[in-house]
């Protein structure tokens, strides 16, 4: 029975880190993510009757890996949507909208972009975004990320992270510095949070 | 907490799944409606933008032309242009006057000015005395005198050049040349 049980076991090992992830083969089973996320678009106005509420909806909700590359390979990139348009991809149940009660006291860390600079990596900028979203990796345990928005607009393309509160600046600083990574941005380059509380006018933390 | 790295994420890419075509077929039939009404737009706002630039430069008057194309009249009545058209008219009297003589012959004459006879005869031999009319020019003189142009009319050269005697004579010969030229100068 001991000597059974010892050939059984001998291939596992903590030595050994494959995970699924290292034989396409044997892999089929779906990736869960963490959290369900909603991805979000705000059309631009066409004709002056639309108001702003009609013009924000949500396109689709997705909670595993798969899902997310079947739904980000259908859809238009960053840099081939509409002028003034937006994507958002929040927590399902999470209005992209700074009333929503689990925005109302956060805040946004944001950067703009210049069009013509950016234009040709813009799209790969935002996949990386998503991407340490939805893989969780932007944040330890805090679970403070509520989203990611980009806005296109005429001269400039923004990113902003939404956080849901703005009281622990330690790890909102950890957070910022890991966007500005994926964001490719350098040292000079200055990524401000700012509160959603109109009050609030000045930035919270300057990463 | 699962956590995906960014690589383990890529690496899923190839098993891509979408979940339901049929909404995200109808997203990206509306953002091509988008587009197209943005272009629309912006191709109204720019006719708009030359159709202003048009209503400044005419009264908006048009007539429809031989292909039955609108037309405005601003290119018709526009005043002409300082550079354009090589042969513009000469309009300016002209100082010069038409005789016709018996046989039918016109021929121009330049005005007499109306002094009297004898003052544009003296005014004549003025200006031909010594046949030469020069302005001497004090700057370039050795002198701040003022030089008379009689002197210069003076130092005319009178006697032409001759190239064969040039080549054929000796030095002495010219020197004597020279003399010459010096005794008819006295």
């Amino acid at each position: 029975m001991s000597e059974d049980l010892t050939t059984k076991t001998e291939e596992l090992s903590l030595e050994n880190n494959k995970t699924v992830f290292d034989s396409k083969e044997n892999f089929n089973s779906k990736h869960p993510l963490n959290n369900k996320w909603t991805l979000w678009y705000t059309k631009p106005q066409t004709n002056k009757s639309e108001q702003w509420h009609e013009l924000l909806k949500p396109v689709i909700t997705f909670a595993s890996v798969e899902e997310f590359w079947g739904i980000y390979n259908s859809i238009p990139q960053a840099n081939q949507l509409p002028l003034k348009s937006d994507y958002h991809l929040f927590k399902e149940g999470i209005r992209p909208e700074w009333e929503d009660d689990q925005n109302s006291k956060g805040g946004k860390f944001q950067y703009s972009f210049n069009k013509k600079e950016v234009q040709s990596i813009i799209s790969d900028l935002w996949l990386r975004g998503l991407l340490a979203l939805i893989g969780e990796t932007i944040e330890e345990e805090e679970n403070l990320v509520n989203g990611i928005v980009l806005n296109v607009r005429k001269s400039n393309i923004r990113i902003g992270l939404w956080v849901a509160n703005v009281q622990d600046l330690d790890s909102l600083k950890s957070i910022g510095e890991k966007l500005k990574k994926i964001l490719q941005l350098n040292e000079n380059s200055k990524l401000e949070l700012t509160s959603h509380d109109e009050k609030i006018k000045d930035p919270l933390l300057v990463v | 907490m699962a956590k995906y790295t960014e690589e383990q994420l890529f690496e899923l890419k190839t098993e891509a799944h979408v979940p339901q075509p049929t909404i995200l077929e109808a997203f990206n039939k509306m953002i091509e409606e988008v587009q197209q009404q943005t272009l629309a737009q912006y191709q109204e706002y720019q006719q708009q933008q030359q159709q202003q630039q048009l209503k400044k430069k005419h009264n908006g008057d048009t007539y429809i032309d031989e292909h039955g194309n609108e037309r405005s009249y601003h290119h018709m009545n526009r005043r002409r242009g300082s550079r354009s058209g090589g042969n513009k008219p000469n309009l300016r009297k002209k100082n010069e006057i038409v005789q016709v003589d018996e046989d039918g012959w016109a021929t121009t004459i330049q005005p007499t000015t109306t002094k009297g006879n004898n003052e544009e005869e003296s005014s004549n031999t003025k200006n031909n005395a010594g046949g030469v009319r020069a302005r001497p020019n004090n700057k370039n003189l050795g002198s701040s005198k003022a030089v008379d142009p009689r002197e210069i009319v003076s130092d005319k050269q009178t006697k032409a050049f001759n190239a064969f005697a040039a080549l054929g004579g000796s030095d002495d010969d010219e020197d004597e040349d020279d003399d010459d030229d010096e005794d008819n100068d006295e």
